[in-house]
């Protein structure tokens, strides 16, 4: 919204005090003296309009029998037809679940890693390793998910990967980890750890930065030991940042991680890894079944949108800070 | 980050009183509890590069942990022997310099424009940019729309579409607005045209954002794989991270079970690679331009996101 209100800059007609005539006189002056501008902007109205407008009313597939014939304006309505299949559908429901536990386990465990990381590296003395440890934990986010997932296939492979030795150092039988059900979640929730961990931390880690260095003296002269220095000063100072981002996650809760899903998706746990955004991709761009689809994605968009709405209206009566 | 302030910091904590024991063993633990932190984030990548540079059959036994055991080239002589690879990093190198060039000159024609304080329809287009970044069509009349004006067959595909993006236009148009206005004054007295001020003054002056937003283009595309696996309907014009992609798909368990267990023989040769230590070349082809690219650009990558997040 804050970029709006930048880019807003009205020449009104009540403020210039001009009659209708005059205005429009200087408008079109205007408008000609800065023709070369909108040249400029031509190549954008066409492409943004192209790519990002002619989709919008493309919803209305949901309420229609696409036929490929008859394109999406002339297909027939059929009402809330694909609404009613889905919400009778075992697989939707099953997809909806498995996007909130996830969603949840998420929350639970790779939410606060890039605040307790970023805590941890406030602490550190030298200035240089500091540097250090950021310049390697931000790598992982420049890699694709495709490397990563090809990577943890090395190290769990039960070929000669790396964790299969050490568990066979101890004695134990190889584990094909990438395809069990059981390893799942915590190779989802680990890989997203490693990937994210300090590239989420940087927003903490400024905003840490600009807490008042004056009040950590005051407390270590009244004798706060560096565990009350963190839990008192540091803490509150990235609270905001933390509801923030909070509220953010809540808007989506229901669309985890395509990418990484996808890539860890196998036969053998799709019971437990089929969620919500691949399931729309599977019924719609692999069966085709492009109305069903497209009912299920507006359907947890317009959740999505609600839940976001809804956390940052509480956040705002409990503690005033919001998005909006 | 602000390194103004952190030597201020680091003063301060350097004049503190002397630290009580318990915070020295504190301080000891974190060092080594972040040193191991940054070696398991690292590590990885390191293992997956010693096992491309091994025997793919001797690597079946595990035990590389450190230094490939049978070096090799072979897997990569392989991998660009391959037609499917090297036809599909073409089209990955195409697509991401391509897209580099033309994103960067199309979002600073408009964040030129767009840096001039007012002109009739400056707010309205404003407006028509962001609110399609909070509504949207969605996947399936995207993809539909794709279909029908043919992009689902062509390399372009990867391009057109992807010009626009709202943040980097932001990012480079704040940057424009902080150019002195004066500047362009003189370039308009010395009969400059719009375009030609933008391309000789604004560009030129904006070099630092733009290899910054340059490079950020550069590796979103050149690490995007769903456009080509889900959009794309010729196989041939798949860029190489979607055609890992797709080898993942089609690897199956019982091939590398195979191969663990028996000798492979291909062309009634026995050979030493395996398909997947070949793949893993592949995923080091894949991944060393970044990991070359990153030390330039991790600091303007830090400072772009601070910008982008206090902003948006």
């Amino acid at each position: 919204m804050a970029q709006i209100k930048s880019l807003v800059s009205k020449v009104s007609k009540e403020k210039l005090h001009l009659s209708d005539k005059a205005y429009w006189k200087k408008m079109r002056r205007l408008i000609w003296k800065h023709r070369v501008l909108y040249l400029l902007l031509l190549p954008a109205v066409v492409n943004i309009f192209i790519f990002k407008y002619i989709p919008m009313p493309g919803i209305q597939i949901a309420w229609k029998d696409y036929s490929y014939k008859k394109g999406i304006w002339g297909s027939d309505w059929v009402g809330w037809k694909y609404f009613r299949q889905f919400l009778a559908s075992s697989e939707f429901w099953n997809a909806t679940r498995n996007t909130l536990v996830i969603s949840l386990l998420k929350l639970a465990f790779c939410f606060p890693v890039p605040i307790i990381f970023a805590l941890l590296l406030n602490e550190l003395r030298s200035e240089k390793f500091k540097k250090v440890v950021q310049f390697f934990t931000y790598l992982p986010h420049f890699i694709s998910w495709v490397v990563v997932v090809y990577i943890m296939r090395a190290l769990f492979s039960p070929y000669g990967g790396l964790i299969n030795d050490i568990r066979n150092a101890f004695g134990q039988e190889s584990i094909f980890f990438m395809g069990l059900k059981s390893t799942f979640y915590p190779l989802l929730l680990l890989s997203s750890i490693w990937k994210n961990v300090g590239w989420s931390s940087i927003i903490y880690i400024a905003a840490l930065a600009g807490a008042d260095q004056e009040l950590y003296e005051a407390a270590r002269v009244d004798g706060a030991s560096r565990f009350q220095r963190a839990w008192h000063i540091s803490l509150p100072a990235i609270i905001p940042t933390i509801v923030l981002l909070f509220i953010m996650e809540m808007g989506d809760l229901l669309s985890v991680g395509l990418d990484q899903v996808l890539l860890l998706q196998q036969p053998a746990n799709y019971s437990i890894s089929s969620v919500l955004n691949t399931y729309t991709l599977r019924t719609g761009i692999e069966l085709g079944k492009f109305e069903y689809a497209t009912a299920i994605g507006l359907t947890t968009s317009f959740i999505g949108f609600v839940m976001t709405y809804t956390t940052n209206k509480i956040s705002k009566k409990v503690s005033d800070i919001s998005l909006w | 980050m602000n390194s103004k302030k952190n030597q201020k910091t680091q003063k301060i904590q350097g004049s503190r009183i002397k630290r009580s024991t318990g915070e020295k063993i504190f301080d000891g633990v974190n060092v080594i509890f972040l040193a191991i932190f940054s070696f398991t984030t690292f590590y990885p990548f390191w293992y997956v590069l010693i096992r491309s540079l091994n025997t793919g059959r001797d690597a079946l036994k595990g035990g590389i942990w450190f230094l490939p055991r049978e070096f090799t080239w072979e897997n990569y002589t392989f991998a660009f022997n391959d037609a499917r690879i090297f036809r599909s990093l073409g089209v990955s190198v195409f697509i991401t310099v391509a897209l580099i060039v033309l994103s960067l000159f199309f979002t600073c024609m408009v964040a030129y424009a767009m840096s001039i304080k007012y002109f009739p329809g400056r707010s309205l287009f404003a407006f028509y940019w962001y609110f399609t970044t909070m509504f949207g069509g969605g996947m399936i009349p995207y993809f539909l729309l794709l279909r029908t004006l043919g992009l689902n067959k062509s390399i372009w595909l990867y391009i057109i579409p992807e010009i626009y993006s709202f943040s980097k236009f932001i990012m480079i148009r704040t940057y424009f607005q902080n150019i002195p206005y004066e500047l362009r004054e003189s370039a308009e007295m010395d009969g400059a045209g719009h375009l030609k001020t933008m391309m000789k003054i604004y560009m030129p002056l904006a070099k630092p954002m733009l290899a910054t937003q340059g490079l950020m283009i550069g590796v979103s595309q050149w690490n995007s794989w769903y456009t080509g696996v889900y959009y794309q309907a010729k196989a041939e014009l798949q860029p190489a991270a979607s055609v890992l992609k797709m080898m993942m798909t089609e690897a199956t368990a019982s091939l590398a079970e195979a191969e663990a267990k028996g000798d492979v023989i291909r062309l009634g040769k026995m050979v030493t690679y395996t398909s997947e230590s070949i793949q893993y070349a592949f995923v080091m082809i894949l991944t060393i331009p970044i990991i070359i690219a990153y030390p330039f650009v991790q600091k303007y990558f830090v400072k772009g996101m601070l910008v982008g997040s206090v902003k948006g």
